[in-house]
């Protein structure tokens, strides 16, 4: 999946940095939100009219099922905490490459692309998206947790919903079920999959849940979830059945004893190495135990919310709340410590779904005042407020706690807007480019001359480049890996400056003391579809003339051994309209993945553009 | 989502083997099958008395590696013309005193740089030849200045100015449409080659049902040769072409009186691994097994060597009339001897070859 690995150490600095000062800023505009509600808030709260005492009785009169509730809290609480899971520091620069891309390593072609497509949006605005799916996540725990009742509440399920859906998709590759080794043991069929199930459920209209409908839903689908599971399973040739194969642990062992090896509690990692060890030792006997006990969960599940027998119904969810939290300690090994843990994995919302499933079998009869709101404002029949009174009554209505929803709405959009922003623009971000190269310092140098051939056997003085800016760099006309590289970026810089372009020239000169005739920059030339650029120029002349300029601009050039290629150091000038130098920056393109080659371009044509700003 | 960092060793583990990241994987097919693509990159030929080898040092990336034994010296030397990463590979031709290699493209590199030593690989003159040169050890010959380069999508060209400039002789199909190579049923061509008698060009490749195909152009078309042994291609060499019919292989050679027919080899399994020339007009051939044979020039037959030593690439010409193998492991090239009369084989000289490990990636 090349779009989406930036090819950034997710320790980098420079990415660390701009994360953690994006997410600094944004937590300044969150607090900024909250505190201008909670005035505009307590400046209404004396404007309090009977109609809108009226409203506030109705409100507290209304009583939650039990079973939404749970979800609404629980699955608020699981955003929130994966919400502070994204903040750790390395989730900028790692999710893509250490998170999204394995996980989608097994899927199918079709599926890998699509994540891919959604991983370079990622990887272009690293700092952007990072703090975004902070902010969003928890934004979306706190509306969740402070949205009570009412289509502000069912809205929340919603967004939970449609944000656990962009998870599943493009964060879990589906949950992994187009892959190879689907096991729910492991997490299949991915933790927000569940998310989109509870927000699907908040977001059911209340009446729904006077019923028991949702809970008999809720446990038998359930129940036939976990049948399947357990048949899949039990199926042959998926190497579940094996402790060991070929001398290597199977499939379950294997996967247990990669995650005891993850940091964490020496006492846990202790735990699950053990368990590891076991069924690498007893595979048949830990899988012939899993397949038995899915199946009779999911039976169990199923005949309870069929037949709406609770009291099988409860036996089943206790059984299965024991099964879900070994798994979730012994084989998911709690899902979120070592590496870049982004949800406590899948078993917890999983649990968190059967039990209201079985609350939601025995719904709570409605109070009399939470069916009859227009009796309670007997006000409102009489009298039509202005629009500012009405405003001001709304507001004056909300509780502590609608306005601490209102507020994680707010949070959403401080999240949302600067990666929507972002994303608009189709470039990757300079900031990856500096996070490869490192910062560049400005410089008022003149730039030492030269008069070499070019590409079409002109010869070509710096001089007479004046009266434009000029981004010099050095290339190897043979070089397999980092000079075609660095050329695409420097053609892509050049699209980007659009018109500005005829006011830049784009100059190469040969950085090899063996193959340095104008066959070869002209050769380079095609290869990179740079013939058809008409400020571009590529420099070359004799040993002895090159080896003047590198040691001008301080150029090592030197030939390797042994089939190697020659070696130099990337490095670009960017020289002013009068020839001075302006800046040097190294021009290493890294990993030459599409985000890093994008944000280098944006860097080249960022310091072009500043160069021919600066005129002098 | 499941825990990443454990995901992620599980990846990391995954993408060493797939060799992510690095240069791409040497362009020599893997062994077992008799025919000239499958046929192995490296490969040794002599020049004017001089022998010299091609072959990879090491595996994914290879660094290709050029090593002479000068005809008035019994010892080899490393001598991999410098300034270009040969990690795709090298093609190798000679002519009367001089090589010509060209540099296989890799990764971003899409032409084939040339490099043309005339004095034992002291010194190498670049030259170019702005394609892709073919993946098969056939895909260069030359001649005296002149030189034919087979390209990726089966182009020939010709340079009468040792790769100066380049004419096109066939381009893409041409020869494939052409009569003789569509009376032949001509698939592709794998290799070029200069006949022995002067300006003689030929191409060849398989054709199918009616087996090897070796045409020589003259007045701008190409007439088909006619063999005298059926079977299908293995490598076309100056003056000898390699013929596999099943379990045997035959070396027609070229001589001023006709193509003539060896005995067949018995190749268990049927594949020839590497292939080069040995003295004049004969060959030698490295099979599974450890297995190797060689043979002289007309009117001699196969000669079954002794068990290559393990890790043998290539065999060639060595001095006194003895054949070396020249064997890798790791960055260490070692040269076994078989001398004239004997049957075992006697290591000779190891060269340290400084691979330059991750510098190409």
């Amino acid at each position: 999946m090349p779009g989406m690995n930036s090819g950034l150490n997710p320790a980098n600095p420079i990415i660390v940095a701009a994360f953690r000062s994006a997410l600094f800023h944004q937590w300044a505009i969150v607090g900024i939100i909250f505190l201008l509600l909670l005035l505009c808030w307590g400046a209404t709260r004396g404007w309090v009219t009977a109609r809108t005492q009226a409203t506030a009785v109705f409100a507290a009169a209304w009583h939650e099922p039990l079973a939404r509730r749970l979800l609404r809290v629980g699955f608020g609480a699981l955003w929130l905490f994966d919400g502070i899971l994204q903040a750790q520091p390395q989730m900028a620069a790692g999710l893509p490459s250490q998170v999204v891309a394995p996980a989608a390593e097994s899927s199918p072609a079709w599926v890998q692309h699509l994540v891919n497509w959604g991983g370079s949006a990622w990887s272009y605005h690293p700092v952007q998206a990072g703090a975004s799916a902070v902010w969003i996540q928890v934004g979306i725990g706190m509306w969740l947790i402070f949205g009570v009742r009412g289509w502000p509440s069912r809205l929340a399920g919603l967004a939970g919903a449609v944000w656990g859906l962009i998870v599943w998709v493009f964060g879990e590759a589906f949950g992994g079920i187009f892959g190879a080794g689907l096991t729910v043991l492991f997490g299949a069929p991915g933790a927000a999959a569940f998310y989109v199930v509870a927000g699907l459920l908040i977001a059911l209209p209340e009446r729904a849940w006077q019923t028991a409908r949702p809970g008999r839903l809720l446990l038998g689908g359930a129940g036939v979830f976990l049948a399947g599971m357990a048949l899949l399973q039990a199926w042959p040739g998926r190497g579940f059945w094996q402790g060991t194969a070929d001398g290597k642990p199977s499939a379950l062992a294997d996967m247990i004893q990669t995650m005891a090896g993850t940091q964490q509690p020496h006492a846990l990692s202790v735990l699950v190495s053990g368990f590891g060890n076991f069924t690498a030792a007893h595979g048949f006997a830990v899988n012939l135990f899993a397949v038995i006990a899915l199946a009779a969960l999911g039976a169990g599940l199923a005949a309870g919310a069929l037949r709406g027998d609770t009291r099988l119904a409860l036996i089943a969810v206790v059984a299965a709340t024991v099964f879900c939290l070994a798994d979730w300690v012994l084989v998911e090994d709690l899902g979120f410590l070592g590496g870049l843990g982004t949800d406590p994995n899948s078993m917890i919302p999983l649990i968190l779904l059967l039990i209201a499933g079985y609350l939601g079998l025995t719904p709570a009869p409605q109070s009399a005042l939470a069916t009859a709101p227009a009796a309670a404002a007997p006000e409102h029949a009489t009298r039509v407020p202005s629009r500012v009174a009405a405003a001001r009554d709304w507001i004056a209505a909300l509780s502590g706690r609608s306005v601490a929803a209102l507020g994680a709405v707010g949070v959403i959009v401080v999240g949302a807007a600067p990666m929507a922003f972002a994303s608009a623009n189709r470039n990757a971000d300079p900031i990856i480019a500096q996070a490869l190269a490192g910062s560049s310092g400005p410089m008022n140098t003149p730039a030492p001359g030269f008069t070499l051939t070019s590409q079409a056997g002109r010869q070509i003085s710096l001089a007479s480049l004046r009266g434009k800016v000029v981004l010099l760099t050095f290339l190897d006309p043979v070089c397999t890996t980092d000079c075609p590289i660095i050329a695409q970026e420097m053609r892509a810089a050049d699209t980007l400056l659009g018109a500005k372009a005829s006011q830049v020239d784009l100059v190469a000169v040969v950085a090899n003391p063996t193959y340095l005739s104008t066959a070869f920059t002209a050769a380079f030339t095609r290869q990179e579809g740079l013939d058809q650029v008409p400020n571009w120029l590529y420099l070359t002349g004799s040993l002895s003339q090159l080896q003047a300029v590198w040691q001008h601009y301080g150029i090592q050039v030197q030939n390797l051994p042994a089939g190697a290629m020659s070696a130099h150091n990337d490095i670009a000038y960017v020289i002013s309209a009068t020839g001075v130098i302006r800046q040097e920056m190294s021009d290493d393109p890294g990993p030459g993945t599409p985000s890093t080659k994008s944000s280098f371009a944006s860097l080249l044509a960022d310091a072009a553009r500043q160069a021919i700003g600066a005129g002098q | 989502m499941k825990r990443a960092g454990a995901l992620a060793i599980a990846c990391a583990a995954v993408g060493a083997l797939a060799g992510c990241g690095s240069a791409g994987p040497a362009a020599s097919p893997g062994p077992g099958q008799a025919t000239a693509a499958a046929t192995s990159l490296a490969t040794s030929l002599e020049t004017a008395g001089d022998s010299w080898a091609v072959l990879p040092m090491a595996a994914n990336p290879a660094f290709w590696e050029v090593f002479v034994r000068a005809a008035a010296s019994p010892d080899w030397r490393l001598v991999t013309p410098q300034g270009v990463a040969d990690n795709g590979g090298l093609v190798a031709a000679g002519t009367a005193g001089a090589l010509v290699v060209a540099v296989r493209p890799n990764q971003e590199l899409t032409f084939s740089p040339l490099a043309t030593s005339t004095d034992g690989g002291a010194q190498w003159k670049t030259g170019l030849i702005d394609a892709r040169i073919a993946a098969t050890p056939g895909a260069l010959a030359a001649s005296g200045s002149r030189l034919l380069a087979l390209l990726g999508d089966g182009t020939i060209l010709a340079s009468s100015d040792s790769g100066s400039s380049w004419r096109t002789l066939a381009g893409p199909g041409a020869l494939a449409g052409s009569p003789a190579g569509r009376a032949c049923g001509l698939r592709a061509v794998t290799d070029v080659s200069f006949g022995i008698n002067e300006g003689e060009v030929l191409a060849a490749g398989g054709c199918g049902a009616a087996g090897t195909g070796v045409f020589a152009y003259s007045a701008g078309g190409w007439q088909r040769v006619s063999l005298p042994v059926s079977g299908q291609l293995v490598r076309m060499m100056p003056g000898v072409v390699l013929v596999a019919s099943g379990t045997r292989l035959y070396a027609a050679r070229d001589t001023p009186s006709g193509w003539q027919a060896s005995a067949a080899l018995a190749v268990a399994g049927g594949g020839v691994r590497a292939a080069g020339s040995y003295g004049s007009g004969g060959a030698w051939v490295l099979l599974p097994g450890r297995q190797a044979a060689a043979i002289g020039g007309p009117g001699q037959q196969w000669r079954s060597l002794p068990l290559v030593p393990p890790g043998t690439a290539v065999l060639a010409g060595g001095s006194d009339g003895a054949m070396d193998a020249l064997a890798v492991s790791g960055n260490t090239m070692t040269v076994w001897r078989l001398a004239g009369a004997a049957n075992v084989w006697a290591k000779f000289q190891s060269i340290g070859v400084p691979v330059q490990y991750g510098s190409s990636s």
